[in-house]
């Protein structure tokens, strides 16, 4: 009797489960509201009836504001869902205009103010935002760090997006794909961008402006963005491999990344560790005798630089560049020795939380390092480009002259 | 004796001067109208005849006529590809370039009333009337012959306004020849696409005569105030009528029909040389009447005891429900919407509590029969 009654008790524990699960993937709505036969077409009819059923308060009407959003979606969409593939290949469509939109990533918000998209639209940030950077969302839902977002605040803000990062790799910067499964489970729409690598903003923009129906201010960065891309590619890819200079990237003390890989190619240097992650020992480094030294200067949860010190106040960042500089064991090496050992901070590199979506200016100054003479001043000028996203992109008020430390030194030594 | 044709005069809504100070209406695009004409004036009793809606500024829309009871639709009213009849009410989609709906009305033999209607433009998020096109008043003698036109009563109406919950709207009449100047509406929850009307009349024969001394009688209707209401009304009383009729300024009071007359907490706000102002509060809007009282010697009237005073806005007191009669087609009151997401939600909230609650009955149970069957065997 004993084990009826336990096998009874599990079976009823385990059915209390179901509702539950299914209520909460019920809960939330897909398709174009008014698309009564759920093709993903609302057509004339089916809108002039949600119509009718409105203004006459009849029984199954739709809301004023999903009657809006069918409006918009018929005359702007062409009665369709608008569908992009996002940076892990996933197909996602958008059923109505977006008004609600949580970030789980700094660099989602960038990316957002970028395209104009409207303040009041972003309804859930990340904690531990810079504030000098993002002055404005203070009063904003927090729904966590970047690297756990806090799901069940998610939920509870009822976006109609979530952005989340795209593909982490092994890093440890998070479990997207868990988030993502998580989140869908429970009917949210997630579409997946990280804006962190010098290739693929343009086309993560351009995605997103679309998703947003921000396309003309994607266009008008992407042609600004790609102007300045193509004018430093188009220089140092014709850069013979025996003019490359060898670079040692470094993020800590002999510790390198496969991040560094791409940024340090395109800006025509050659990774002396290129394709390899994890710890290294000095000997390599010592043995590569590389002509260039970069230190990514990072923390994630304290970022080294950036926009809050006077532009003046390199003293951290020379700190760092006097420790490379006075190892015992790089004397000999070439970058020690002709003081090419440069520092860069990650608020304009490609890592992961604080990057943003800058590395485009890291790039920049790279280009300048490797080849001062391909880049002179007056063609390339990383401060300059700088301070016009900021201004023109990013609408804040600072000023680089004023505010905001990223490399040291700035030129070439 | 030549029997009179009996003509009907159809008595448009007579909007004159619109609110021109509100605080919580949508902005209205300029371009947006709807329009509203008649193929005749004075149909004859039982005849057809046609209104015509003419559109601009509205690319994806709905309007909503409702006609005047005794009118009616025939079997097709309209050649308009989306349209319903609903009682009274006749809706329509406007589908992108429509810029004219006629439908038709039969007359009834007798009866005047006025038609009116509302329009949503969901593209663009705003709301409105449809107005009455201006016709010929002098054609309009001559249609009629030796029958007058009826002359209209002031009155002036607010059209196609929001109000979100918890704030306060106010409507203004300026301009115009009511007694009413200002309306300030709150309510508990938001609202969309409201219309109020202000027309002074003469009391009906029906309803029985307001105590005191009337000074004027106005119905005040709303359309789409689907919510809990609290209002004040703002009321002049000219000072030659208070001084002809010899009328103690502090009786001077807001009276609302509503079954039976109930005295409204009334406040004299101010006056000048014409008239004295006086605000008011009500929990709704029907047939209203300003009196007041004689000066009887020295001692002022003592002020009746309110039987409708202002409280939060929570559930509505049994008396301050409308009886039937005073409803009219277009203000139904509709039940509490729920979104589809509300809905599941609080389906889901059900669906988690029962379960839980039966787990827990399971427990309960399971437990009781195991530690009576442990203390079986203990004790054998």
């Amino acid at each position: 009797m004993r084990k009826v009654l336990s096998c009874l008790l599990v079976m009823l524990l385990f059915a209390s489960c179901l509702p539950l699960a299914v209520t909460a993937t019920a809960a939330r709505q897909t398709g174009i509201p008014g698309d009564t036969d759920e093709d993903d077409k609302l057509t004339e009819v089916e809108l002039a009836g949600a119509i009718l059923l409105f203004m006459l308060e009849k029984e199954g009407r739709l809301e004023l504001n999903e009657l809006r959003d069918a409006a918009h979606v018929y005359v702007y969409w062409d009665g369709e869902p608008r569908t992009i593939v996002d940076s892990v290949d996933r197909t996602v469509r958008i059923y109505k205009p977006i008004k609600r939109v949580v970030c789980t990533f700094p660099h989602h918000i960038e990316a957002l103010r970028t395209l104009k998209v409207s303040k009041d639209t972003i309804v859930g940030v990340p904690s531990r935002l810079d504030t000098v950077f993002f002055p404005e969302f203070a009063d904003v839902t927090c729904i966590g760090f970047s690297t756990g977002p806090d799901l069940e605040a998610i939920l509870e803000i009822d976006p109609d997006i979530v952005l989340l990062a795209g593909d982490l790799g092994s890093s440890a910067m998070g479990d997207p794909d868990e988030d993502q499964e998580q989140l869908e489970a429970a009917g949210e729409t997630v579409i997946r961008f990280t804006f962190n690598q010098v290739e693929t903003i343009p086309e993560e923009i351009e995605k997103l402006g679309y998703v947003f129906e921000k396309e003309d201010e994607a266009e008008e960065f992407i042609d600004w963005y790609e102007n300045i891309l193509n004018s430093i590619k188009g220089k140092t890819s014709e850069v013979s491999p025996e003019n490359k200079p060898t670079v040692y990237s470094e993020y800590l003390p002999y510790a390198i990344s496969t991040a560094d890989d791409e940024i340090i190619a395109l800006a025509g240097g050659k990774d002396v560790f290129e394709g390899k992650n994890g710890d290294i020992n000095k000997e390599e480094v010592m043995f590569e005798k590389p002509d260039i030294i970069i230190r990514v200067v990072w923390g994630i949860f304290a970022a080294v630089g950036g926009y809050g010190p006077d532009a003046d106040d390199t003293a951290a960042l020379k700190e760092v560049r006097d420790d490379i500089m006075s190892r015992e064991e790089l004397q000999n090496v070439t970058a020690v020795k002709n003081e090419s050992v440069y520092i860069i901070t990650s608020h304009i590199w490609t890592y992961l939380p604080y990057s943003g979506n800058k590395a485009l200016i890291g790039l920049c100054y790279l280009a300048k390092w490797f080849h001062h003479v391909l880049f002179p001043d007056t063609e390339l000028d990383p401060k300059a480009i700088h301070q016009e996203y900021l201004t023109r992109f990013q609408g804040l008020d600072i000023d680089l002259d004023d505010k905001g430390v990223f490399v040291y030194p700035e030129k070439k030594g | 004796m030549q029997s009179r044709d009996k003509k009907l005069a159809v008595i448009l809504s007579a909007a004159t001067v619109f609110a021109v100070l509100v605080s919580a209406s949508p902005v209205m695009a300029e371009e947006a109208e709807v329009v509203r004409c008649f193929s005749t004036t004075s149909p004859s009793p039982g005849d057809e005849f046609t209104v015509t809606l003419s559109i601009s500024g509205i690319q994806i829309g709905g309007i909503v006529e409702t006609i005047p009871d005794g009118f009616t639709f025939p079997e097709h009213p309209s050649d308009c590809q989306y349209y319903e009849v609903s009682g009274q009410r006749i809706a329509f989609s406007v589908i992108e370039e429509t810029t004219e709906i006629k439908y038709k009305v039969v007359a009834p033999s007798s009866d005047i009333g006025a038609f009116s209607g509302f329009w949503e433009d969901f593209l663009n998020k705003i709301n409105g009337i449809v107005q009455d096109a201006d016709y010929d008043e002098e054609e309009e003698e001559e249609d009629l012959g030796a029958t007058p036109t009826p002359t209209p009563t002031p009155s002036s109406n607010v059209t196609g306004f929001s109000i979100e919950a918890g704030e306060e709207a106010s409507l203004t009449f300026e301009g115009t020849d009511l007694n009413v100047s200002k309306i300030s509406i709150k309510v508990d929850k938001s609202v969309s696409g409201v219309e109020i009307v202000v027309q002074e009349n003469t009391k009906p024969e029906n309803i029985p005569d307001v105590s005191g001394i009337p000074y004027n009688y106005f119905n005040i209707t709303a359309v789409n105030l689907t919510a809990n209401v609290t209002a004040k009304i703002e009321f002049k009383v000219n000072k030659p009528w208070i001084s002809d009729n010899d009328i103690n300024e502090t009786t001077i009071k807001l009276n609302r029909y509503n079954g039976n007359w109930t005295v409204l907490h009334t406040s004299k706000l101010s006056e000048d040389k014409v008239s004295s102002y006086f605000e008011a509060e009500t929990l709704g809007f029907s047939l209203f009447a300003i009196s007041g009282e004689k000066k009887i010697g020295a001692s002022p009237t003592p002020t009746p005891e309110f039987e409708e005073t202002l409280t939060s806005i929570t559930t509505p007191k049994p008396e301050e429900e409308e009886p039937a009669s005073n409803h009219t087609p277009t203000e139904q009151t509709l039940p509490a919407k729920t979104s589809a997401k509300e809905r599941d939600t609080g389906l889901t909230m059900i669906v988690a509590a029962t379960t839980a609650l039966i787990a827990a009955v399971v427990i309960a149970t399971y437990f009781a029969v195991f530690r009576s069957r442990r203390r079986g065997g203990e004790k054998e």
